[in-house]
Formats: C-alpha cells, sequence, structure tokens
C-alpha cells in the first residue's frame, strides 16, 4: 500500500514538476512542493494506521463543549 | 437536497422553517451581493487584502480558505456515506472519494466556464426528477400528515432555521470567488436572488413531498428523500424509480464539491501570489480526500455534527465576516480611494 503510495506521488510530480521549470513558475514550483508534501504526509500516515485527531472533533471538544456553543436535543 | 438529519428535529413542520430561513438568510445575501459590488473584478481575497490589509487580510482569507476546504470534504464524504449505506455496502469509502475527486478534478481543471456551462444541464436534471416524483408519488400523499401545525417546540424553530439558513442558504456566498468571472455583473444581485428563490422552492416541494409521503417516518429514516423514492410503485411495472434520487444527489454534490474546490485551489492560489491556479489542483484534491476519511468515525457521528456543531462552527464566517466587511467598507468609503490612485 505505501508503496503504491508512493509510486503514485513520484507520478504526480513527474507530471507537474518538468513543465514548471521550462515556464520558469519559481513560486508555483516552490507552492506546489510544500502542498505535495503536505499531501504526501497526510496520505501516508493514513495509509501506516496512525490515528490523527480530526479537525472538527478539535473544535467541538475544546472550543464548542466548553463554551456551550451547542443545540443539545430534547 | 435536504439535510436530512435536521428532519429529526422539525419533524413535520419542516416546510415553515425552510421559509423562515430563507426569509432570514436573505439581508445576509443582500449584503454578500453588496459586497461584490463594491469592489468589482474582484474576488473574496483581493476584497479581503483591500479591506483588512496585506497581514490581516491574509488571515481573514486562511479563515474562509479553511471553510472551503473543510465544507469539501464534508460534502464529499456525505456523497461517500450515501453510496456505502445504500448502494455498495462493501466496498470502502477510500474508492467513492478518490472516483469522486477525480471528475471534480478534471472540471475544475477545465475552468469555471465550463462549470458554468454544465450547471444548466444539471439544474435541468433536478428539476426533473423533483417533478417525476412528485407527479408519480400522488396517489400516496396524504394532506393530514401536516396537520397538527406548530407543534414542535420554539427552540427547535429556532434551531431549525438556524441550521437551514447556514446549510442551504447562505453557503451561497461562496459566489464572492466566481462573481468576478461573471460575464454581465450589472445583474448580480437580480440573479443571485433569483437563483437562491429557485433553490429554497425545490427544497420547499422536496420537504413537502417527503412529509406528505412518509409522515412522521421520514424522521427516523436515514435519507428521506431516497426512502421516498422507493415507494414508487405503478402496478409492478414502473418500480425502482431511488436511481433517479441518487442520480441526482451524486449530480448536486458534484456540482458542490467543483465549486468549493474551485473556490479553495482559487484562494489559495491568491494568497500565495501565483500566476495560475493548475499546479494545485492535484494538492489540494489529495489534501481534502485525507481529511474527508478522517474527518468523521462513523455516519452518526457526522449527522451529530451536522446538526448540532455545525450551526455555530460555520456562523462566524457566515453571518458575521461579510457583513463586518461591507460595514468596514461604508465606514471608510473605501472603494472611491482605490478608484482615486
Amino acid at each position: 500500500m505505501t508503496y503504491v503510495l508512493i509510486v503514485v506521488f513520484i507520478f504526480i510530480a513527474a507530471g507537474q514538476i518538468p513543465s514548471l521549470i521550462k515556464q520558469k513558475y519559481w513560486r508555483e514550483l516552490v507552492v506546489f512542493s510544500i502542498f505535495l508534501t503536505l499531501a504526501f504526509t497526510f496520505s501516508l500516515l493514513i495509509s501506516l494506521d496512525v490515528k490523527i485527531p480530526s479537525p472538527l472533533k478539535v473544535i467541538q471538544y475544546d472550543i464548542q463543549d466548553k463554551y456551550n456553543l451547542k443545540y443539545q436535543q430534547e | 437536497m435536504v439535510p436530512s438529519s435536521i428532519v429529526s428535529i422539525t419533524k413535520h413542520d419542516t416546510w415553515l422553517v425552510i421559509i423562515s430561513a430563507f426569509v432570514i438568510s436573505m439581508p445576509f445575501i443582500l449584503s454578500y451581493v453588496a459586497l461584490a459590488k463594491k469592489f468589482p473584478g474582484k474576488n473574496l481575497v483581493q476584497i479581503n487584502d483591500i479591506i483588512y490589509g496585506s497581514y490581516l487580510g491574509k488571515f481573514v482569507s486562511l479563515l474562509y480558505l479553511g471553510y472551503f476546504l473543510v465544507m469539501m470534504s464534508l460534502n464529499l464524504r456525505d456523497l461517500a456515506d450515501f453510496y456505502v449505506n445504500f448502494i455498495m455496502p462493501d466496498t470502502p469509502l477510500v474508492f467513492f472519494l478518490i472516483a469522486f475527486i477525480m471528475v471534480c478534478a478534471y472540471a475544475v481543471r477545465n475552468g469555471i466556464e465550463c462549470l458554468a456551462r454544465i450547471s444548466f444541464v444539471m439544474i435541468v436534471i433536478w428539476f426533473m426528477v423533483v417533478a417525476t416524483t412528485i407527479v408519480l408519488l400522488f396517489k400516496d400523499m396524504k394532506l393530514s400528515n401536516f396537520l397538527p401545525v406548530f407543534e414542535i417546540s420554539f427552540t427547535s424553530y429556532v434551531h431549525g432555521t438556524h441550521l437551514f439558513a447556514t446549510y442551504p442558504f447562505c453557503e451561497i456566498f461562496i459566489i464572492l470567488m466566481i462573481i468576478p468571472s461573471v460575464n454581465n455583473p450589472k445583474h448580480i444581485r437580480k440573479y443571485t436572488l433569483l437563483g437562491v428563490a429557485s433553490s429554497a422552492l425545490l427544497i420547499l416541494a422536496i420537504s413537502i413531498r417527503n412529509t406528505a409521503v412518509l409522515g412522521i417516518v421520514s424522521t427516523i429514516t436515514a435519507s428521506p428523500s431516497y426512502q421516498v423514492a422507493r415507494l414508487i410503485d405503478i402496478r409492478d411495472f414502473l418500480t425502482r424509480v431511488e436511481v433517479l434520487t441518487s442520480i441526482a444527489l451524486t449530480t448536486t454534490l458534484f456540482m458542490k464539491v467543483s465549486i468549493l474546490y474551485y473556490a479553495s485551489v482559487l484562494s489559495m492560489s491568491q494568497i500565495t501570489r501565483m500566476r495560475s491556479y493548475y499546479p494545485l489542483i492535484i494538492p489540494i484534491g489529495i489534501i481534502a480526500v485525507c481529511l474527508a476519511l478522517i474527518i468523521f468515525d462513523s455516519t452518526i457521528d457526522h449527522a451529530l455534527h451536522a446538526t448540532n456543531y455545525h450551526p455555530f462552527l460555520v456562523a462566524p464566517i457566515e453571518f458575521i465576516l461579510p457583513p463586518l466587511s461591507l460595514l468596514i467598507v461604508k465606514m471608510l468609503g473605501l472603494p472611491k480611494r482605490i478608484e482615486g490612485e
């Protein structure tokens, strides 16, 4: 599973980066690399079954439950 | 698409709640349109940069970007949950997410014009589906299902109105990202109001159909629209019409996810001042799929969040920030200064 992921990401990078370099879009290249690394880390963690806390759950428990910013059904 | 979890709160008075939510969200929608009219040819990120300055503006734009991204993965999750729960129970969730995001990525890659052109076809499909199911279900409808009107408690009305105002109606503020590419900026207000009104009418028709056919049963089904279409049976000849509902749901969510996808990609590319948004399409799509996978543990979790937490979570972004921006613009007289430069 992890190998498949790595191959897929190599394909994506190989598809995008040469055209960006050819057009001299350096800023775009930097942003693209940052986001692709982020996406790769994210999907790698999921494929390795690492438990990532859901951002919505964090907001629910830490903010909305604390200050009662929610509806309660009877 | 009617948020089905709300039916468990507002029961058979859902149609009243939809009307009141439509009336309440009207001033907010007018404020979005007024904001767009103040800055012709500029989208939300550029407007934020002008109003709040470059640093605070970036922060506000990042808030909006987070909203777009989270809404996109919520809608993705909605679709995948629907397919797993009703149609293909043994298929893993991630398959639907990836297949769907690839179609949306293709649509976004082709640009906003392509999306706008296909949206017309989709609208015709939705109206046809709703009209067909209503006509075929005429014999099953019982108007007595509506009868104890105003039966539910006042807090439930407030809750339902808040939810409907945030979930289908005030989401329209995403047009602030699209308005710069509109052909004819003079008629923005007219067409926005027309669009919101027709969608409200469609939602109203769907909810009246569901309540008239199912009655109190609609409060315990996971997807009333799908359940309603299952009941269609014309002399054992015309059955299984629920496929129409799933087509309508898939196309609606395709449209919604594509527009949210376009908005998040475009806003990210403008925050980082890129010259084109194409390189961001694939990474942001992958991040949205990952987010959709981890965001909820189960469908129950999703429904609980959608009914109880979601209205407060998105209220600052939909109800407070755009009118606040408009207020700041009015007080500082901003666009005039821009024109003077």
